[in-house]
């Protein structure tokens, strides 16, 4: 389901960890890893998930497709 | 709940943060009472790891949850789907405390903060706010203090120190001494083995261990708040901005685990 929404809205990708071994970057101007702009610190990675339309978790239930209220701080 | 001491000072260092823990006095150790100065409590695991490395096997002791230290510890508060509401078991703290101590702010330690990591905090943390405005508003002012576990992910500190109703953060295991001076605690330490922890949705699991029915709070308000720095978030935006050139950004998380990726896997093979 994850891959349909994916390939139907031709939405970017955005990844903050590498691929696993195996798997390539077919589609670069769609899949975009900004792995080491979140390094700096979690409010970096954290302003990802503010600024992205979508969050999908594969590995957490705290972070599933949440609409979080963002405030300023 | 989990205690340990230090036979000899060590000084724990993570790339963000260090603390040196210490050991009880000799005095305190041959009375064969429990001493409760420099004996260290809460999610204390990696700590007890991190200073065996340097002080070896025996040089650092772990004392079992005894009822003679649950004597000496102040009430831990109770999920409200096993007791009473947090308001009332807050009620009861006041009525049994010393006249001239009933109009002080009540004090609350948060043991284990709300979990280790990013997630858990945000959303957490934004039932702990739901908490304490209801608390405020039945009986007045309270101070919450987060005792965080010294394997916290860099981060979690910030986001419980941005949560307006935290009044201090701690990024490591308190002493026995310190949650004596606390009128209550929630204990968090064992985060994955909470009732409920993988069974309900997790704004709800932990408005239910600080005490609040789930079912009484809107769902509106149960959205976690995301409070973070204008710049960034505005920095952010322009980085998608320019990625996407007007087309929707989806995040996915996780997806470096092997057992994990196989849901997008399609995603990254040749067109």
């Amino acid at each position: 389901m994850t891959e349909d929404v994916l390939r139907e809205t031709e939405a970017c990708v955005l990844l903050t960890q590498p691929l696993p071994e195996g798997l390539s970057n077919n589609h670069p101007d769609r899949i975009v890893n900004l792995g080491d702009w979140c390094k700096a610190s979690a409010d970096h990675y954290l302003a990802l998930v503010a600024a992205a339309n979508m969050i999908i978790s594969v590995d957490s239930l705290a972070m599933q497709p949440w609409l979080y209220k963002y405030r300023e701080s | 709940m989990q205690y340990f001491y230090v036979k000899n000072n060590v000084t724990l260092q993570l790339p963000h943060k260090q603390h040196e823990l210490l050991p009880p006095s000799l005095d305190a150790l041959a009375t064969l009472q429990i001493p409760t100065k420099n004996v260290y409590c809460g999610n204390i695991v990696w700590e007890v790891i991190h200073a065996r490395e340097t002080l070896g096997e025996t040089g650092v002791v772990t004392l079992p949850n005894t009822p003679e230290i649950q004597r000496i510890l102040p009430p831990a508060i109770t999920p409200w789907s096993v007791g009473h509401d947090l308001v009332m078991q807050l009620q009861n703290i006041i009525r049994n405390r010393p006249i001239e101590k009933r109009h002080e702010p009540i004090k609350l330690a948060l043991l284990n903060g709300v979990g280790t990591m990013l997630g858990d905090t945000l959303v957490g943390s934004s039932a702990v706010e739901i908490a304490i405005r209801r608390v405020t508003e039945a009986i007045g002012a309270v101070e919450v203090h987060a005792i965080l576990a010294w394997n916290a992910r860099p981060g979690t500190e910030n986001i419980m120190a941005r949560a307006p109703a935290i009044a201090y953060v701690q990024g490591h295991s308190i002493t026995l001494d310190s949650l004596c001076g606390y009128d209550a605690y929630w204990d968090f330490s064992a985060l994955l083995r909470m009732e409920g922890y993988n069974a309900l949705p997790l704004i709800d699991f932990y408005l239910n261990n600080l005490g609040i029915d789930p079912e009484s709070v809107d769902s509106a308000e149960k959205l976690p708040d995301l409070r973070l720095p204008t710049a960034l978030v505005m920095e952010a935006k322009s980085i998608l901005g320019e990625m996407s050139q007007g087309r929707k950004v989806v995040l996915i998380q996780g997806l470096a685990y092997p057992h994990l990726f196989v849901r997008c896997r399609k995603l990254f093979l040749p067109k």
